[in-house]
């Protein structure tokens, strides 16, 4: 930029900027109002914040107890992790002598599905003839146990199939 | 006329974020009125356009970037408002307000620089409306050339040239050679 244009440049500024129009007050009034309604909404914010947080801090709790609560549930039925068992070697193992009872409570089978056992209780009398429903069958060696989870579907082809082999 | 902003009431996170605007915002709010109002050739849609703004930039303010410039970010959106006017507006003033060089002026006793002052405001309602805006721009809000190409969309050279072709006029008006 050429001198003579920065000494007008300086003039026209010295000039544009001696005089301005001014904010209305009735403008800013409003505009005062609006900041003293945001002041107020962020100070609202702090407090509810931080019963927010003890609120938050609660309901955790509270969904934590809810969730831990079936592993503290005091059950005649004892427990089987089912992901110490070894996987299924023959579905169609012949029913043991020893009759169990499964959880009452739904589990989840090491494939990730969940089940919910329909037979109470089972034993090599009523093993063919009670279930009504076969999901998987799990083979317990050390106690020479057999669990049998089951779905309606499947009961008719155990069947057949156990027949066939001479079950 | 009120200001219709939005229902803030009904978002509590909103309090603060307005806070933080209104913070920003309330240094630069006299210099940005006089901006919309100069542009507009004082018409009383002025104050429209600047609650338009100021709206504008509050219901946005939420897509600020902290690592630009605030105020350049709020007269871009000053601009855009203005551009919006330009297209509606059939007529502006073309006269200068009857306050001007009576009050508020620098140097009241000095009557060589209060005729300069009304001259050269009166040149600047002249001028094309996306000129005169630039003219403000530079030379009563003091952006630089490119800060001004990149709040009105324009490549600096084509600012350049506004700014060029405005010191010839000025230069006829005051009387100096262009």
């Amino acid at each position: 930029m050429k001198e003579q244009d920065k000494w007008l440049d300086e003039r026209i500024r010295r000039g544009i900027q001696a005089w301005s129009p001014e904010l209305p007050k009735s403008l800013d009034q409003e505009l005062n109002q609006r900041m003293a309604a945001g002041k107020q909404l962020k100070d609202n914010k702090t407090k509810s914040g931080v019963l927010g947080k003890w609120a938050a801090i609660a309901a955790a709790l509270i969904l934590g107890v809810i969730l831990l609560m079936p592993l503290f549930r005091t059950d005649s039925t004892e427990m089987i992790n089912l992901a110490k068992f070894p996987k299924v070697q023959n579905p169609f193992i012949a029913p043991p002598a020893l009759a169990i009872t499964v959880p009452k409570m739904p589990i989840t089978v090491p494939s990730g599905k969940r089940l919910a056992p329909i037979v109470p209780s089972y034993s090599p009398e009523n093993s063919v003839s009670k279930p009504r429903q076969l999901d998987i069958i799990m083979n317990i060696p050390d106690k020479n146990i057999t669990i049998v989870w089951t779905q309606l579907e499947d009961f008719d082809l155990l069947s057949r199939k156990r027949k066939g082999n001479g079950l | 006329m009120g200001m219709q902003m939005p229902d803030e009431t009904t978002d509590q996170r909103q309090g603060e974020v307005s806070q933080s605007f209104w913070d920003l915002f309330v240094p630069h709010r006299q210099s940005l009125y006089a901006f919309i109002k100069k542009s507009l050739n004082y018409s009383e849609d002025a104050d429209d356009i600047f609650q338009e703004s100021v709206i504008r930039a509050l219901r946005y303010f939420s897509g600020y970037h902290a690592d630009h410039p605030f105020r350049s970010w709020l007269y871009s959106i000053a601009h855009n408002e203005l551009k919006k006017q330009y297209k509606s507006l059939s007529s502006m003033s073309m006269a200068l307000p009857e306050d001007i060089c009576l009050k508020d002026v620098v140097n009241e006793t000095d009557p060589l620089l209060i005729e300069e002052v009304r001259r050269l405001h009166e040149l600047a309602m002249e001028l094309k409306n996306a000129w005169r805006e630039v003219f403000f721009l530079y030379y009563q809000d003091g952006f630089n050339v490119e800060e001004i190409a990149m709040m009105t969309n324009r490549s600096g050279g084509h600012v350049k040239f506004i700014l060029n072709r405005i010191r010839k006029a000025v230069k006829v008006r005051l009387g100096e050679k262009p």
